[in-house]
């Protein structure tokens, strides 16, 4: 095999008359500026987040095993359907993906550590504030927001003491995500080794670079939206007050201009993770890899310009329902080219099914499902009789659980060994994808045949004539809230275990990061890779 | 093809800086322009 780039080729270039280890204790994670350090510490809060989450929407499925209220009061439901969708989206998928880019950018383009390791840090460190703030709405006078995680006046106005807390949490939050992106933008386009040009760095460098260009563009945005809501709830303006002349349907034109992105924010990296795994165990390089890059770059274009679908019912003219129908029809085009890009990818491939491969593979095939769902739901006519069902919830969680949280577990799955040094133990790490993808779909599949029957979401109670279906769904959660246990027990596991891991770990790996040893040294690429070294790890 | 020296990273990662302070500057004219049109709305 070639020489690996090692912690010993660092000291023998004579850069270690500075101190370039970690620091003890507390001050390693606290005062951090390391890019692996910063990444262990956003999965690390994303995977607590996750079972934060996942323990409202327990309570939620719990509530509705049966018809009647037996468990928690309608207002506090509808708390845990709002917290449960914040708390996902903007605390476990979110920073799993910036924790993952943190990890990987600096190795896959040939750099050092992040350009700006000290905004990483302030980056991370607003968040655990941000989501204490959120979660201790749950104990003030009033309760959590319960509106909806798309906050729509009038109702969000209607909110106690959490209201102002959510609305500062939700600030911090998107503070968090656009110093994130900047980072990763610049990181990206002025620390690539020479020899790593835009059209050879690995997919998922470009899938971040895209996604972090729609966060800066976006986030602002919903800051903008939310310090409205503010300004109208304590400061007698009313932008959203129709009583004061204002327009509450602006602001769901407003909330979904960010919204929309923010679906592919949790997605793109997703493609790219899949566009990292697929040719490694299919052991043939990524079928049309300029085509992914275009179609990654397309489906971020047209997610500014199909944000109303989302509010068909509240009324639009036919010209807007017609081109809000098309431009949502033709992101089907560029995702289209992704899947049959990855299927052509594992076309007369060697394939092997390692734990990372598995999750891919569900992925893809879950992935579409919530995709195709979706493109019934930009039918007008059709989206008026699905709009507010349960089919909804499972179009949207077909898209990120199986969707975006699968590819987030495919790539912990495929740089863990990369990240410790360890191989973790493939059959329980088996055990966990066949469990998850079972229940998964015992979980959320019904919920189709309930939204379709006409079932409402965010709803306590239900008519007896869904009582069967939400039965299985909720059997399915529980199956699959507790499957998630074996994820963290497996992560421990590997890093407590002693069967070392190779510095390419999986036979058909690709990249720069594979050029490292395993575990990389403190600062990956310092020295820089040789342009030697460079030449084996870009794409072909 | 040739491997960086450290004033080259450092050179590129006062570029960075610069960058960071423009894309910022973006997000926050972002901010701004939505509440504006906002208003303009009305």
């Amino acid at each position: 095999m070639a020489h690996e780039h090692t912690a010993d080729d660092h000291a023998a270039h004579g850069h270690d008359d500075h101190d370039h280890g970690p620091a003890h204790g507390w001050r390693r994670w606290v005062y951090a500026t390391n890019h692996k350090d910063i990444g262990t510490m956003y999965l690390v809060f994303a995977c607590v987040m996750f079972f934060v989450g996942g323990f409202m929407a327990m309570i939620i499925r719990a509530e509705l095993f049966q018809p009647g209220l037996q468990l928690v009061e309608p207002q506090f439901f509808n708390s845990m359907t709002t917290m449960h969708a914040l708390v996902m989206i903007f605390g476990a998928v979110m920073p799993a993906w910036t924790g993952l880019a943190n990890w990987m950018i600096p190795m896959q383009v040939g750099a050092p550590d992040m350009a700006l390791p000290r905004l990483n840090n302030f980056s991370f460190w607003i968040l655990p504030f941000a989501f204490t703030l959120l979660l201790s709405t749950l104990f003030v006078p009033g309760g959590s927001p319960a509106g909806g995680w798309t906050l729509y006046p009038p109702l969000s106005l209607q909110g106690g003491d959490g209201f102002p807390m959510a609305i500062f949490a939700i600030h911090l939050m998107g503070a968090s995500s656009i110093l994130g992106s900047i980072n990763v933008v610049v990181t990206i386009m002025n620390m690539r080794a020479p020899g790593v040009g835009l059209l050879n760095m690995p997919l998922f460098c470009w899938s971040w670079l895209i996604t972090a260009y729609l966060l800066i563009a976006t986030m602002p945005v919903l800051a903008g939206a939310v310090t409205m809501l503010l300004t109208d709830h304590f400061f007698a303006t009313s932008f959203f007050s129709a009583s004061g002349g204002g327009d509450p349907v602006m602001f769901q034109h407003i909330f979904w201009f960010f919204g929309h992105p923010e679906v592919y924010i949790l997605i793109l990296p997703a493609f790219g993770i899949i566009s990292e795994i697929v040719p490694t165990f299919s052991r043939k390089p990524l079928f049309g890899y300029d085509a992914m890059v275009y179609a990654t770059a397309a489906i971020a274009f047209l997610s500014f310009i199909v944000w109303a679908h989302h509010m068909f019912t509240v009324g639009m003219p036919l010209a807007g329902q017609l081109f809000f129908t098309l431009s949502t029809m033709l992101i089907s085009i560029p995702t289209g080219v992704k899947v049959f890009n990855w299927t052509a990818t594992m076309w007369k491939g060697s394939l092997s099914f390692e734990p990372p491969m598995l999750f891919a593979l569900a992925f893809l095939f879950l992935f579409t499902i919530g995709g195709f769902s979706g493109l019934m739901l930009a039918i007008v006519p059709a989206d008026f009789q699905y709009h507010d069902t349960y089919f909804v919830v499972a179009h949207f969680h077909y898209v990120l659980v199986p969707g975006a949280i699968f590819a987030i577990m495919a790539g912990v799955y495929y740089w863990l060994p990369k990240w410790t040094g360890k191989m973790y133990d493939h059959k329980l790490a088996t055990w966990h994808f066949w469990l998850s993808a079972i229940f998964v779909n015992v979980l959320f599949f019904p919920q189709h045949f309930l939204g379709l029957a006409g079932m409402p979401r965010r709803i306590p109670d239900y008519s007896v004539q869904f009582a069967d279906w939400n039965m299985v769904s909720s059997l399915g959660a529980f199956g699959f809230g507790l499957s998630q246990l074996l994820f963290p027990y497996i992560i421990w596991k590997c890093v407590k275990s002693t069967v070392k891991a190779d510095a390419r770990s999986w036979e058909g790996a690709h990249g720069l990061e594979w050029e490292l040893s395993s575990p990389p040294p403190y600062h990956s690429w310092d020295p820089p890779p040789s342009p030697e070294i460079v030449a084996r790890g870009v794409q072909h | 093809m040739t491997v960086m020296t450290p004033d080259e990273i450092n050179e590129r990662r006062a570029k960075a800086r610069r960058s960071a302070i423009i894309l910022g500057l973006v997000a926050f004219a972002v901010f701004v322009a939505s509440i504006i049109l906002k208003v303009a709305q009305r």
